[in-house]
């Protein structure tokens, strides 16, 4: 077995069987293989992409836009190849640098395909261009003649806490009223879910509703600690798979569960696969491997700047989420700082949003009725997030000012159904909406939450 | 807790038992209450038509005229109350019945070509037509034609296309119940096996979702296109002509005919047949939205049946009354899009690429 070949250097520094980041390379790029696939299997990628007329973009990001023609196919087969070349560890840099971009670009095209596991996989993706992680069991090491099984311990470091954080502040999130004292929304997703053979009746029960909310508090705020505490570890193990299963069959959520199983193994011993191996009696021969521990030794340690570089993206990790203490309100009802703050299934909104148009010259008034020009997906995800019905207020302006028109203003008439409570008003539509800058500033025109 | 469920998972959706989701019960009872009782009444008041046209053409006089354009008034009206349901054989191929039967507005354009010109008018080239050429809108121009009588006692070719388009009505109605019927096409199957064999349906809360989405649809289109176009709203000119059964002056009550059958889903009630729409589903899951609906549908029905006169001419003399219709819609339209597809489940925040 591998043995670490020097504890001189800082805890950052220190050598690690390079296995467990091997192994994790393999299980995130084999996911994204199947990630990428399931976007040609289920056809989403005319109707997320392609078919939309106008497109949510980021503030800053507006020049990112879907490529034309069958440019949008092409891009997701670039995104595939470059997801396996990850897996395999072939042309391992070319491969991360290409799938990190290609899968960033594709986020920032449409605020309404925000999901916060595709966020994750962006930052797992930008911490994996600059790690080693093909050092062993890869085409690259093979191809060089194999390649000493060791790597710098910040590079399973900075996983761990990348995993981590977004436990942590997932947990956090869930400390609200309506999470811990109504089990909202999941009582109301797990009613929609009494249809499912076996477990059906069992999804309206109440006491389950408040076992899971606990629980799954419980579980974010802790799991990373049990699976890094060796005996605990099997254990803690052994619950995310449970409990990731669980929300695999309950929730179509794509594939964050398999990711954050994946992703537990981080918090293994370096060497687990090849325990793993050792118990399982797999042998290889080490050529195959990629695997010589007479080969020449190969830099260990984290550059300064990449340790400058991942400090401040954990520092930026841990002030997006608690951003929203910023503006005033709950961030669940305005979202103002919801997204890339690991808010992850704690809101259930309906909603209804019509925009009145008035032209001072020449005097005229529309109705818009948004389901004209966006997609389905895009309307649902507008009804409810004041930002994007701010954004297609503005949309609307422009339209209408290239038309000739001046003077015009945009009102918006949207009412929503947050957590189980009645519907009511959240949009002020005495407000101009085509008057109030884009921006990160607070929008004073959402109506506070009243409660029933 | 959780480990003790997942024995219990022994099988996906499809091949499991039918499941006791009252969302089910509900379509189930939608299905046997007012659906099929809906298209029933759709067939038979078309057949009604057709017997009354083919009377009033083997002896064209006033009476007979007045007793087919009654026929035709009352056939409106479980047509308007089924037209929520414009999905599945309604609306797609290979029958896709709904235009064939309700084209609107009317293309006087086209209809006076048909009846102008020299091909022969049956049932079966009439079934060969253009939509704008067939179906409920075509018989209402012929019906309510300036000096009506006048014209089928003088000129044979109208009562020809009227005993034609009437018979071709019927037989779509039939065709479409039988899309519907258990016995025949059983689409209502399709909707009560969701996620359990369906072919149209994957899920059970697809299948509520269609239904409940309809419902809101219907509101939306009735003040978009029934209303505001009609209004003007949009291009401040008004524009009667764009209206809804415009030559007899049932707009308006096409529209109440329309919330009439958004009402037998909220309520599950048809035709004097009581059964459980999404309120009593809705209900179990601890909310009344009952008396939400109920007034928004009032102020609905209240402000529509205070237009004065038929839309077409309410419009011109008295469009603040038109414009006061679209408000109480609108309010009707957000409990149905809100509050009840969101108590229903059947629309929540993430799907399979929306994970959370």
């Amino acid at each position: 077995m591998f043995k670490p070949a020097s504890t001189t250097t800082t805890a950052i520094d220190v050598p690690i069987d390079a296995a467990s980041l091997a192994a994790f390379r393999a299980l995130f790029g084999g996911l994204m293989v199947v990630s990428v696939a399931r976007f040609f299997i289920y056809g989403w990628i005319e109707p997320l992409y392609i078919e939309p007329v106008y497109h949510f973009t980021y503030l800053g990001f507006g020049w990112v836009r879907p490529w034309p023609g069958w440019g949008m196919y092409l891009h997701f087969v670039v995104m595939g190849v470059a997801a396996l070349g990850v897996a395999l560890g072939a042309f391992y840099r070319v491969s991360a640098v290409v799938f990190f971009l290609s899968f960033t670009y594709v986020e920032l095209l449409d605020k309404t395909t925000y999901l916060n596991h595709y966020v994750l996989v962006s930052l797992l993706a930008l911490l994996l261009v600059f790690m080693p992680a093909h050092r062993v069991w890869s085409v690259d090491a093979w191809r060089a003649g194999g390649r000493r099984p060791e790597v710098g311990a910040w590079t399973v470091n900075s996983l761990r806490a990348q995993v981590g954080l977004v436990y942590l502040f997932a947990g956090i999130a869930k400390l609200n009223a309506d999470w811990l004292l109504e089990a909202q929304p999941l009582r109301l997703w797990l009613a929609a879910r009494t249809h499912l053979p076996g477990v059906g009746p069992l999804m309206d029960e109440v006491w389950l509703a408040y076992g899971m909310s606990w629980a799954g508090t419980l579980y974010d705020l802790t799991i990373p600690l049990w699976l890094l505490w060796r005996p605990s570890r099997p254990w803690a193990f052994a619950s995310v798979v449970v409990f990731h299963v669980m929300t695999w069959l309950l929730f179509p959520i794509g594939i964050f569960p398999w990711l954050m199983i994946a992703s537990a193994t981080l918090f293994f011993e370096p060497e687990w696969p090849r325990r793993l191996a050792a118990w399982l009696r797999l042998r290889w021969p080490s050529r195959l491997s990629g695997e010589r521990s007479d080969a020449p030794e190969e830099p260990i340690a984290c550059p300064r700047w990449l340790l400058g570089g991942l400090a401040l993206l954990f520092v930026l990790q841990v002030a997006a989420p608690l951003r929203h203490l910023a503006w005033p309100g709950s961030v669940n009802w305005t979202e103002e700082g919801f997204r890339f703050s690991w808010r992850v299934m704690l809101i259930e909104k309906t909603g209804m949003v019509e925009f009145e148009v008035n032209a001072r010259e020449p005097a005229r008034r529309w109705t818009i009725y948004p389901r004209d020009e966006l997609t389905a997906l895009q309307h649902r995800m507008m009804s409810t997030q004041p930002d994007l019905i701010h954004q297609y207020a503005h949309h609307l302006a422009a339209h209408f000012r290239s038309q000739g028109f001046e003077g015009v203003e945009v009102r918006a008439h949207g009412w929503v159904a947050y957590n189980g409570r009645p519907s009511q008003r959240f949009i002020d539509p005495a407000v101009d909406l085509a008057a109030e800058p884009l921006g990160f500033q607070h929008k004073d025109w959402i109506l506070p939450l009243r409660e029933p | 807790m959780l480990l003790a469920l997942l024995p219990l998972w022994t099988c996906g959706e499809e091949g499991g038992a039918a499941s006791g989701d009252l969302r089910r019960q509900t379509l189930e009872s939608l299905g046997e209450s007012v659906i099929m009782p809906m298209y029933r009444d759709v067939e038979q008041t078309a057949g009604e038509l057709d017997a009354a046209a083919k009377a009033f053409c083997a002896t064209p006089d006033s009476a007979g005229l007045d007793a087919t354009r009654d026929a035709w008034w009352s056939a409106r009206r479980p047509w308007k109350m089924a037209e929520v349901l414009a999905f599945g054989p309604y609306a797609e191929e290979p029958v896709r019945l709904g235009p064939k039967m309700d084209f609107w507005p009317a293309r006087e354009d086209t209809l006076r070509g048909v009846l102008e010109g020299d091909a022969a008018l049956t049932a079966e080239s009439v079934s060969g037509l253009g939509a704008a050429s067939r179906g409920y809108p075509a018989i209402e121009w012929l019906l309510y034609a300036d000096d009506a009588l006048e014209g089928f006692e003088g000129e044979p070719r109208r009562c020809e296309y009227l005993v034609a388009l009437t018979e071709d009505l019927a037989t779509n109605a039939r065709l479409l119940r039988e899309a519907w019927d258990p016995e025949a096409g059983d689409y209502l199957g399709e909707l009560l096996r969701a996620g359990e064999g369906s072919e149209a349906f994957d899920t059970l809360p697809m299948a509520v979702g269609e239904v409940a989405n309809r419902m809101a649809f219907m509101c939306e289109n009735i003040r978009k296109d029934k209303l505001n176009t009609v209004l003007g709203a949009d291009t401040t000119v008004i524009q009667p002509e764009l209206a809804e059964s415009r030559f007899s002056g049932r707009s308006a009550q096409d529209i109440l005919d329309n919330l009439a059958g958004v009402e037998a889903l909220f309520t599950g009630e048809y035709g004097g047949q009581e059964g459980e729409g999404f309120a009593d589903y809705v209900a179990r899951r601890g909310m009344d939205l009952e008396p939400a609906f109920q007034s928004a549908l009032a102020d609905a029905t209240g402000a529509l049946e205070a237009l004065p006169g038929p839309l077409t001419e309410a419009v011109e003399q008295d469009p603040a009354a038109v414009e006061a219709t679209l408000e109480p819609l609108r309010q009707l339209q957000r409990v149905i899009q809100t509050d009840m597809i969101g108590a229903l489940g059947v629309q929540t925040s993430f799907n399979d690429n929306d994970g959370d």
